[in-house]
């Protein structure tokens, strides 16, 4: 019974699922090495704007980084290619994800702690973030993402 | 009893040293341990690994640590209390130190922490910069968290404001 509820599950996943699984789409392929190859690159590139609505919105306050709003999925492309370019690798985690559905499950909301450690580096950046996502012709995808500041200050 | 007893002096001797002269009595001690451990460390001293330099050099990076959750059952949290943040859970958190407690007007003036206007001694203190912060007063759930090392460019140090439900606990040692 156990096994045919977890086929099911994987079968058909929920939406809660298949949100986590934009999340982890997103948090690998913006993670990176120098010895990447084109394809490969090419491939997580497309793979993350997949994960992006056209009209995706950005508002990042972190400290020392000051605020920055990022408005448009071809914006934020280029600010990843642009970090790609002038990073020698980073990897990328989202960890204590918690999603919560609209009742209409037509958006939805993810709360999660994003982990980056860029390559050479001993320590790593941590950022709490709120993520939220619409449902598209194409599956989940991502249409606003905010900075939370977790000490409030 | 005497059967039991000869049936563990019969048995090879190196399973006497893996599993004891009674291996049921050995087995119900290991699911004692472990059930103790996992709640222990699960629900009362979180253990954590110190990341970073924010907190030096109090707490090093690299150091091991535990977090006790109960803490602050008996009693509310106090100035100079180092306790541990989460951001969206528990596998990321931040390591700080209480400077100011609910109702203080807290600032920081040329690297000198001020309370309801008063200069503070602060003897964990061992590098710090001139910095400033802002008079703020704290709300009457609120607490005012900095970490240690203010020899740091101070827009890179995370410091600010924490509710009292948003407290995990106090380090242990």
């Amino acid at each position: 019974m156990l096994l045919g509820y977890w086929t099911y599950q994987k079968l058909f996943p929920g939406d809660e699922q298949k949100i986590r699984k934009v999340l982890q789409n997103v948090s690998e392929s913006l993670a990176f090495n120098a010895s990447e190859g084109n394809i490969k690159k090419l491939a997580k590139v497309n793979t993350l704007t997949g994960c992006f609505t056209l009209d995706v919105t950005l508002d990042v306050n972190v400290p020392g980084g000051g605020s920055k709003s990022i408005e448009g999925r071809d914006e934020l492309m280029q600010l990843v290619l642009a970090a790609r370019s002038s990073l020698a690798g980073a990897q990328v985690e989202f960890l204590d994800v918690s999603v919560q559905l609209d009742p209409a499950q037509q958006s939805a909301s993810a709360h999660l702690t994003a982990k980056a450690t860029i390559s050479g580096e001993k320590d790593f950046s941590v950022q709490e973030l709120k993520i939220l996502l619409k449902q598209t012709n194409h599956g989940w995808a991502i249409s606003r993402v905010e900075t939370i500041r977790t000490l409030g200050l | 009893m005497e059967e039991n007893n000869q049936a563990a002096a019969s048995s090879p001797w190196w399973m006497r040293v893996l599993v004891g002269r009674r291996p049921r009595r050995t087995l119900v001690r290991i699911l004692v341990l472990s059930v103790t451990c996992f709640v222990v460390f699960k629900f009362v001293f979180r253990p954590i690994s110190v990341k970073g330099i924010s907190m030096e050099p109090t707490y090093r990076d690299g150091r091991i640590n535990f977090v006790n959750r109960l803490a602050y059952r008996f009693h509310e949290p106090r100035r100079g209390d180092v306790i541990c943040i989460p951001l969206a859970g528990e596998s990321v958190m931040y390591l700080k130190r209480i400077v100011g407690l609910p109702g203080e007007i807290v600032s920081i003036k040329a690297g000198v922490l001020v309370i309801d206007g008063r200069p503070q001694a602060e003897p964990y203190v061992k590098y710090s910069q001139p910095w400033e912060i802002a008079e703020r007063l704290l709300g009457t759930n609120e607490y005012f968290v900095v970490g240690d090392n203010r020899g740091m460019d101070q827009n890179d140090h995370v410091k600010g404001l924490v509710t009292r439900d948003h407290i995990v606990g106090k380090v242990l040692f």
